[in-house]
């Protein structure tokens, strides 16, 4: 399992690297609207903060179940946080224009569903459970 | 408890936000507006929720020291059959009359989603909604509940953000602070009900903290979830209901367009959620009556559990009024439980009995010996539960849970103390754990 390291590592910083240009590219979308940008934000913000605690966490140094666990933990929120761009963008009272809903929604859809594939590699990988 | 089973602070955090990120705790910050302001909403949510994260940081680090369950502990300290009363009291019927509430919940929260059709009235949709959950608590609920641990980050997202429009397009802040309570109560009252919502989750704290690692990690997460994480969620439930009384956060936010998100966190994360408490219930009720499989217990409290839910979605509707009033059961009767546990471990073990070590206050396994009833302790929680429900009704102003826990931990260590200078035996029967737990 060890030589699976350097991989997992990989897989994980590429997912984390692509939830935090995501992030920014829905709250960029979101800027037509004060209202939107403003509770964007408040999305965005955990999401850039929570992928840089956890790649500081992946250390290569640790033992594959730390890494799993430390993994695990920080991809849980940003997919999730992915969801708040899926569902929200489309409210009325944010009154975006159509093109920015569709941005927006899209990030976090490939937020989501990245997220949520490397994690089940990842619990696959390391034998960490998802609720770790 | 294995090495590997065993976990961290961060992870017991996430379980314990897991738990607390469901609607049920919305709509309970919007039953304190029925009795206070914006600013006594704070007071009291603050109070209460850092009266609930000393008791259960306490419990928590008897589970996180023992690594044994609520149930295993209370074998100590209430006797064998003492721990089979409590845990039918504390999870069997708590859990069940949750599963019933958040059951009703999901009923309003179809009901303001989707208004104006059959289905989804408030009594129908909690019907259809409790028999959903039991199937799925009766099947397994390995799969499910990751989905809701998945939900979680989100569902503190959108309720911030939910709240906040809601806040602004009804009148914002400055109509918030002038807004007033239609029937104003004692503080007492309010605290009460706060400690109320989660003390049944305090009293079971050990049954997640004995995981931990270390063992503060359990109790220090338990502490930190509540004290920073819940008075948040009262006072968002709390300040909506009074800038537009008689509405609720899901009309709300289904009128500003925000229905998919209504339906991630309030109808999959209700749903995922409350399954588990239909589980626990399940489990309390196994643990006590073992004859009868699992799987027909969630059948019997889940059926108990969605004719409640219904009843209450007939006769109450949307209305608050049932929620309180079973808030402030359970801030009465479950205490008692809670201070017993407290002070056999922290006072009555140590200064009374002379147990010391708090590694190895407790034993278990087969054949400890154990009494069948411990007297001094059914006396103090029958007696600080007949004071908790009494004395607030004298007095409004005193709060039921301050005189169930108090009552019962100070008549608990008297008795014993009387027991231990008087050579009094204060243990009814004998019990030996045999090879499988029981």
């Amino acid at each position: 399992m060890e030589e699976q390291i350097p991989l997992l590592l990989r897989n994980v910083r590429i997912t984390l690297i692509a939830a935090i240009i995501l992030a920014i590219i829905a709250a960029t979308a979101s800027a037509t609207s004060d209202k939107a940008l403003m509770g964007f934000t408040i999305n965005t913000m955990p999401i850039i903060l929570f992928s840089l605690i956890t790649f500081a966490r992946l250390s290569p140094k640790k033992d594959v179940k730390s890494l799993g666990e430390a993994a695990i933990q920080g991809l849980w929120i940003t997919t999730s946080l992915g969801l708040v761009y899926l569902t929200l963008a489309p409210a009325a009272y944010f009154a975006l224009p159509q093109t920015s809903v569709a941005v927006i929604m899209l990030a976090g859809a490939i937020t989501t569903i990245t997220g949520a594939v490397t994690l089940y590699r990842i619990s696959k990988t390391t034998g960490v459970g998802l609720s770790a | 408890m294995p090495l590997h089973e065993r976990r961290t602070l961060v992870n017991q955090l996430m379980v314990f936000l897991g738990v607390l990120a469901v609607w049920a705790a919305v709509f309970a910050g919007a039953g304190l507006a029925t009795w206070f302001g914006a600013i006594d909403i704070i007071v009291v949510s603050v109070i209460g929720c850092i009266i609930l994260g000393v008791l259960a940081f306490l419990t928590g680090l008897i589970g996180g020291r023992t690594h044994a369950s609520t149930y295993v502990i209370l074998r100590h300290a209430m006797g064998r059959f003492g721990s089979i009363a409590g845990g039918i009291i504390i999870s069997g019927i708590s859990a069940t009359l949750w599963f019933a509430f958040e059951t009703w919940l999901f009923g309003v929260i179809m009901s303001g989603a989707f208004p104006g059709f059959p289905l989804t009235e408030v009594g129908i949709a909690a019907i259809w909604g409790g028999i959903l959950m039991m199937i799925t608590a009766a099947i397994g609920y390995r799969g499910i509940s990751v989905l809701s641990y998945f939900i979680v980050p989100a569902w503190f997202v959108i309720i911030t953000l939910g709240l906040a429009a809601a806040i602004d397009v009804n009148g914002g802040m400055d109509a918030l602070l002038v807004a007033k309570p239609p029937s104003p109560a004692d503080i007492g009252t309010g605290i009460t009900f706060v400690v109320s919502l989660y003390i049944v989750g305090a009293t079971i704290a050990p049954d997640v903290t004995r995981f931990s690692r270390k063992p503060t990690d359990g109790p220090i997460a338990w502490f930190i979830h509540v004290v920073f994480f819940m008075p948040l969620i009262l006072a968002a439930g709390g300040f909506l209901q009074l800038l537009a009384p008689g509405q609720n956060l899901v009309g709300v936010m289904v009128s500003l367009g925000m229905i998919w998100a209504v339906l991630l966190t309030g109808v999959l994360g209700q749903w995922t959620t409350n399954d588990n408490n239909l589980y626990s219930a399940s489990l309390a009720w196994c643990n006590s009556i073992p004859k009868i499989k699992r799987v027909y217990w969630v059948l019997i409290m889940g059926i108990a559990g969605t004719i409640v839910a219904a009843l209450i979605g007939f006769g109450f509707g949307i209305s608050l009024d049932a929620l309180l009033a079973f808030g402030l059961f359970l801030g009465t009767f479950i205490p008692p439980f809670t201070a017993v546990m407290i002070s056999d471990y922290y006072v009555v073990r140590p200064y009374i009995l002379k147990e010391k070590d708090p590694m190895t206050r407790y034993r278990f396994g087969p054949g400890t010996e154990y009494y069948a009833l411990s007297w001094p302790d059914a006396i103090a929680v029958i007696v600080g539960s007949a004071l908790a429900w009494y004395v607030p009704q004298v007095n409004p102003a005193i709060p039921a849970f301050g005189v169930g826990f108090l009552t019962s931990l100070i008549l608990h260590i008297a008795l014993m103390a009387v027991c231990a200078v008087a050579k009094i035996k204060w243990g009814v029967g004998k019990w030996i754990e045999t090879p499988t737990g029981w």
